[in-house]
């Protein structure tokens, strides 16, 4: 009995101990993530502060094409730090941009739409006169593509114009949705994002919360299918193949999964693109048009063939050699985790391919093969 | 770089990894890594204007997150739709050219017109070359058309 009373007063102490231990680690992991984000921020208000000459120059050209927009220095190089902020600094990484990629950045930003858009934000009615002599013509054609009837795009471009100006008031300060951009697209392409959204928004309103995914034409074909095809069931044969069947899928399906996750991410969202969002070859080629596209830029540093003219545009076929690539990559993994992880032969490795042909074909050519079976 | 060993093979391949990527993407939850991205961040990628740095963590969360990912994908569509209407309101009525307005001009004195009775007639292969002559000078020889009529 005493020793048991020892016993467990060892317990308790070694858990105080441990819990003092904890809360102790707690406090250094904390000090240490202050100090690191301390760091990181010292590094960023140097980087900074080295390119000022740079944003004042930026500043300057701004304002003297559009002097009465009534933005001060002090705005503008907030919105050039809030930008800087949210595209350049790493916070996984924990590191802080150079003095050379932050003069890069904001030399690529969009600077006299951010000029404009700060001015609208902060209310100056010259801007918006401006704002809406350039932009309302586009944000009614992309309301009116978008809309069903004329009376939902009136409606979407109200609604727009009320988000765009800010009816909501927090310490004073009204909240322009113009706040939010930051000049690394274009104005007008933030604005189809955000016409888009309104869309989605009042879609929503009127259809109490219908997903985007059955509002939009082409993603609402995606529904939850049944799993692989449901084996007849009978006798002790059956039974045998039915357990091998059962066994070669598995091993198909985890061969696939691991083939497909040990892509590059690049990778990955090419074939996301191209099968799970139906993208065609030319949609996505628009996609990396841009010559400083971060996914063109990963497939064509693969590529073996050196690209001469980086400017040149891309077109279909590349899109599809890129995407013949990935293929290869997806084969070959493929076949290397059945072959050594699951030990199969080339036979078993040809007959998991035939299953999974079989069983992941499409719903309907499914359902005609299990109707023509059902008639025979 | 590894390649199919064939043709049927590789669309043997495409076809299981569509239906495995749509089927997987259907039946997710949705765990993306990081949060969604605002209008400003995903008008940036669809218009590919991050670098890699900064599309890093972007490409990551769109793999991850459908929403995003389904999103961008009808940023691009409604681009070039938008783009194509705006190509065919700017483009000029198309005006015939000379050669078809000459070969028309032709067929309406060769040919009968649909609501013009049909008066069959002897019709001499000499008059076509006369009447190309007509064409060429551009001179409309007035008894003709009226004894036509």
């Amino acid at each position: 009995m005493k020793s048991s009373w020892i016993f467990l007063a060892d317990i308790s102490g070694e858990c105080s101990l441990a819990k003092e231990s904890r809360v102790r680690n707690r406090v250094v992991y904390s000090i240490i993530a202050h100090q690191v984000a301390d760091s990181l921020q010292i590094q960023l208000e140097s980087a900074i502060a080295e390119c000022a000459a740079d944003i004042d120059a930026l500043y300057a050209r701004c304002a003297e094409s559009a002097p009465n927009y009534g933005i001060t220095v002090e705005t503008f190089s907030t919105s050039i730090r809030t930008a800087i902020e949210k595209y350049l600094v790493n916070h996984e990484s924990e590191s802080a941009p150079t003095p050379d990629e932050i003069r890069q950045f904001i030399n690529e930003l969009q600077v006299k739409d951010l000029y404009l858009s700060l001015a609208c934000a902060h209310g100056n009615e010259h801007a918006w006169w401006e704002f809406d002599q350039g932009f309302r013509r586009y944000i009614e054609r992309i309301a009116r593509h978008l809309s069903s009837a004329e009376t939902a795009a009136e409606e979407v471009i109200d609604s727009v114009y009320v988000e765009l100006y800010g009816t909501r008031v927090v310490d004073d300060v009204r909240q322009s949705k113009f706040a939010t951009y930051t000049g690394r697209g274009t104005l007008r392409g933030w604005l189809r994002t955000v016409v888009w959204h309104a869309v989605i928004d009042l879609h929503r309103a009127r259809h109490d919360e219908v997903s985007i995914d059955d509002w939009s034409e082409s993603g609402g074909e995606i529904h939850d299918r049944p799993g692989w095809r449901a084996e007849a069931r009978g006798g002790e044969g059956a039974m045998v193949d039915r357990i091998t069947r059962e066994r070669y899928r598995a091993a198909t399906l985890a061969a696939l999964d691991t083939s497909l996750a040990t892509l590059d991410d690049h990778e990955k969202l090419l074939l996301l693109y191209y099968h799970v969002e139906g993208l065609k070859l030319r949609e996505i080629a628009r996609l990396v048009e841009e010559p400083q596209s971060p996914l063109r830029r990963w497939f064509q540093r693969q590529s073996k063939r050196r690209v001469t003219v980086p400017e040149s545009r891309v077109h279909e076929s590349t899109v599809m050699r890129w995407l013949e690539k990935v293929y290869g990559k997806v084969l070959e993994r493929f076949r290397s985790e059945l072959q050594e992880k699951s030990e199969l032969s080339e036979a078993e490795i040809e007959l998991c391919v035939e299953m999974a042909t079989e069983d992941l074909a499409p719903e309907d050519v499914r359902r005609h093969l299990m109707d023509v079976h059902a008639e025979s | 770089m590894p390649r199919p060993k064939s043709n049927k093979e590789s669309e043997r391949l495409r076809r299981i990894v569509h239906e495995h990527l749509r089927r997987r993407a259907s039946l997710a939850q949705s765990s993306p890594v990081g949060a969604h991205l605002d209008e400003d961040a995903l008008n940036a990628f669809v218009e590919g204007r991050l670098s890699e740095i900064e599309s890093a963590p972007l490409i990551k969360h769109l793999v991850s997150c459908n929403t995003c990912r389904h999103i961008t994908a009808q940023l691009v569509r409604l681009e070039m739709e938008v783009a194509g209407d705006e190509l065919r309101a700017t483009l000029p009525t198309e005006k015939p050219s000379h050669i078809r307005t000459f070969l028309s001009e032709l067929a309406s004195r060769v040919l009968p017109s649909s609501d013009e009775d049909v008066v069959f007639a002897y019709h001499a292969p000499a008059d076509d070359f006369e009447k190309k002559d007509e064409v060429k000078g551009n001179v409309e020889p007035e008894g003709e058309e009226k004894s036509r009529e």
